[in-house]
């Protein structure tokens, strides 16, 4: 069965086969022949396989063209692309070099616009340096004419003063002439005077000082030596106004005892007499006291 | 040039100013008087709402300044005003009214039985504040706060330390037939007396220790005179003599390492000196007469007693460690219990004349006796440590009294003391 099934079988394949070559060279001759063109061929009607083989070297010559002329349409279409690349390459560069020299153009003006700022810069620097410079030559002038007029000023006033000195002098030399004149008058009277006066200041004296050793309690701490000044100011009255310690004992309570004594004895006897203002002016206004106790 | 101007100027100015005590009108003065200071204590205020204190104050310092001689004082009736503060004084009133130095002061109750006492010392001469100050009291220290506040101004105004915070002892005896004596402790006015020893039989010569801390004194309590050293404080004591005869007057050392004393075992009454640490008697005078009542002098050096050697009592003095015996009083008939001033410079005892007894004071320098009391029967001379005032005992009425007499003279007064008759009194020294 299984033989049959393959007799069966290779006539089936070397029928095939056939139909297989007939077919190949149908197409060849369909597409080969110009009339056909696009209209379909109908293979229902098959060329015996016989007839084929007859034709076999027309068969290959023909294959041989179409080959031929294959690889001729392949050339041709190789051709036409690298024409195309060509073109889009050239357009390419075309597109470049445009963008290229736009920049370039637009350097070139950047590059304008910097140089004419600077210039205008330098130029500004400049007119400031020359104002600057008239500017110290101004003031320089100015400084010299004031030291010009100082000095001026200087010469004047010590000319002056040595005026004003020269008269001074003159001036007082006269005085000084004028008084010893007058002095010389004076002496006799003022002589009298003073001797007066020193009697009055005499029992002035003797009554502030009963007056004060009266008033004067002698403390305990009271020592040999001790000694305490004062000076006492009074008004016309003869009222204490004022009593000050110049030299202190080193004691408190002595030193206290003094002023006590003095602020006790106020008013002091210098109003009674008629001697009147002056003498309290030039001696009772203000005067001193010196304490120190002879017998302790 | 400018400087040169300024320097000459000023240097004119200082030689006018150097000249200007020179030139003017100088009055020497040479003497002066004694006279006592017037005060015017004013009566103190009062600020509270509790009880009043106790004591019065402005009175109790008022009589202290007057007892120490210096100060003389405005009667409460013849002042024009009563300021308790310096604020606002009238000077004009109370120099008419002739005060020199016015104490002003209040006290305040700032809780119960607590007190702030505030006073003020002022110069109506010079019309200027002095002092000021205030201190805490309650009623028990009122009156110790009187006297330490006299103390502070009694210093302000002399310049001497004042003793009216210190004590006084003395003895009494109460009672006739069988008496009690007591021995006091009490303050410097007289008041405020605590008893420290009670006895049935006698006490006498009560001495202080330098430090104030204890008392040297004879006491018949054995029926025999004995010397005691007794601690205030504590009450403690020891016997320091008890031999047959005599034992009589301590006296310390003012280093306080030695008693004086007297004493009669070996037949006649000689004065000893007793050695507290060593606890050795040594016999200082040898005489056949009387000798007794020995007192030191300040420095120590020497020693003072009553001696009837020349037939009637008369002071005397030898040196400490042993000497020849030298006669100091001549005055009088009867020169004896004699006292050194703290100073040495006064020696006070009792003077008989005309058949009186009185407290005497005689300068050691010059001789010169001064009589200072009037009584008939005064004695047992003590001064106060300052020594301006001598405290004594004086037996005019029948029974013996406190009184405090000026080394001037000037001012006496009867000082406050328990009942009975009142004998030796000793003042302390400074309290420590």
């Amino acid at each position: 069965m299984r033989e049959l099934f393959w007799k069966i079988f290779n006539n089936v394949r070397a029928v095939a086969l056939a139909i297989i070559v007939h077919l190949i060279v149908l197409g060849v001759l369909v597409v080969n022949m110009g009339w056909l063109d696009s209209e379909p061929v109908p293979v229902s009607a098959p060329v015996p396989v016989k007839a084929r083989v007859v034709e076999k070297e027309r068969v290959e010559k023909e294959l041989a063209r179409v080959a031929e002329d294959r690889k001729r349409r392949e050339e041709e279409k190789k051709r036409q692309q690298r024409e195309i690349e060509q073109k889009r390459q050239q357009k390419e560069q075309a597109h470049r070099r445009m963008v290229e020299e736009k920049r370039r153009k637009e350097q070139q003006k950047k590059q304008a616009e910097q140089r004419r700022l600077e210039k205008k810069i330098a130029a500004q620097k400049r007119r400031k340096q020359e104002e600057a410079r008239k500017q110290k030559l101004a003031e320089e002038a100015e400084q010299k004419r004031i030291a010009e007029e100082r000095q001026r000023l200087a010469l004047e006033a010590e000319k002056r003063k040595m005026a004003e000195e020269r008269q001074r002098l003159a001036l007082l030399e006269a005085q000084r002439r004028q008084k010893a004149a007058e002095a010389a008058e004076k002496d006799m009277l003022q002589a009298m005077e003073d001797e007066e006066n020193d009697s009055k200041v005499q029992e002035f004296k003797a009554l502030i000082r009963d007056d004060i050793q009266n008033n004067w309690k002698i403390p305990p701490t009271a020592r040999k030596g001790m000694e305490c000044l004062l000076t006492v100011r009074l008004l016309p009255n003869g009222i204490v106004q004022n009593v000050r310690i110049t030299r202190s004992s080193g004691d408190a309570v002595f030193d206290r005892s003094v002023e006590d004594a003095v602020h006790k004895a106020s008013p002091l006897p210098v109003s009674s007499s008629s001697a009147g203002s002056r003498l309290f002016q030039t001696t009772f206004r203000e005067f001193n006291f010196r304490f120190k106790p002879t017998n302790l | 040039m400018r400087k040169l101007t300024v320097v000459l100027t000023l240097g004119m100015l200082l030689s006018v100013s150097l000249a200007s005590f020179a030139s003017r009108l100088t009055i020497e003065i040479t003497q002066g008087t004694r006279a006592t200071t017037p005060v015017a204590v004013v009566p103190f205020g009062w600020q509270g709402t509790g009880p009043k204190p106790p004591d019065d104050i402005g009175r109790i310092i008022e009589e202290n300044l007057k007892r120490s001689g210096r100060f003389t004082a405005l009667g409460r009736q013849d002042m024009l005003s009563r300021p308790t503060s310096g604020a606002g004084i009238n000077f004009r009133n109370w120099k008419l009214l002739n005060v020199d130095y016015l104490v002003v002061g209040k006290v305040q109750e700032t809780a119960h039985d607590e007190y702030v006492v505030q006073v003020q010392l002022i110069n109506v001469l010079s019309e200027k504040p002095l002092a000021g100050f205030g201190y805490p009291a309650n009623r028990k220290t009122f009156r110790r706060l009187a006297n330490h506040i006299t103390d502070v101004i009694y210093e302000k105004l002399t310049g001497e330390r004042g003793i009216f915070n210190t004590r006084m002892a003395y003895v009494t005896s109460t009672g006739g037939k069988s008496p009690t004596y007591h021995l006091y402790v009490a303050d410097s006015d007289g008041r405020n007396a605590q008893s420290i020893v009670r006895s049935g039989e006698p006490m006498m010569s009560p001495a202080w220790s330098p430090d104030g801390q204890k008392l040297a004194y004879v006491s018949f309590e054995n029926r025999r005179s004995q010397i005691y050293i007794q601690n205030i404080l504590t009450g403690q004591r020891e016997r320091i003599s008890g031999f047959k005869g005599i034992n009589g007057a301590p006296a310390w050392s003012p280093d306080g390492r030695r008693l004086a004393l007297t004493l009669s075992h070996r037949g006649n009454p000689d004065i000893y000196t007793f050695d507290i640490n060593t606890r050795s008697f040594s016999q200082l005078t040898t005489n056949t007469a009387i000798d007794t009542e020995p007192e030191w002098s300040p420095d120590g050096s020497h020693i003072l007693f009553t001696s009837d050697r020349g037939g009637k009592p008369q002071l005397y003095t030898i040196p400490a460690f042993g000497g020849r015996a030298m006669r100091i009083t001549y005055e009088g008939d009867y020169n004896a219990g004699g006292v050194y001033s703290p100073d040495g410079k006064y020696i006070a005892m009792v003077h008989g004349r005309d058949k009186s007894y009185r407290i005497a004071l005689l300068e050691a320098d010059t001789g010169h006796l001064q009589i200072l009391t009037n009584g008939i029967l005064d004695e047992s001379p003590s001064f106060a440590p300052n020594g301006r005032i001598l405290l004594y005992a004086t037996a005019g009425g029948g029974i013996g009294v406190l009184s405090a007499v000026s080394i001037d003279g000037r001012y006496q007064q009867r000082l406050a003391s328990p009942d009975g008759d009142v004998r030796e009194p000793a003042w302390s020294p400074y309290n420590q």
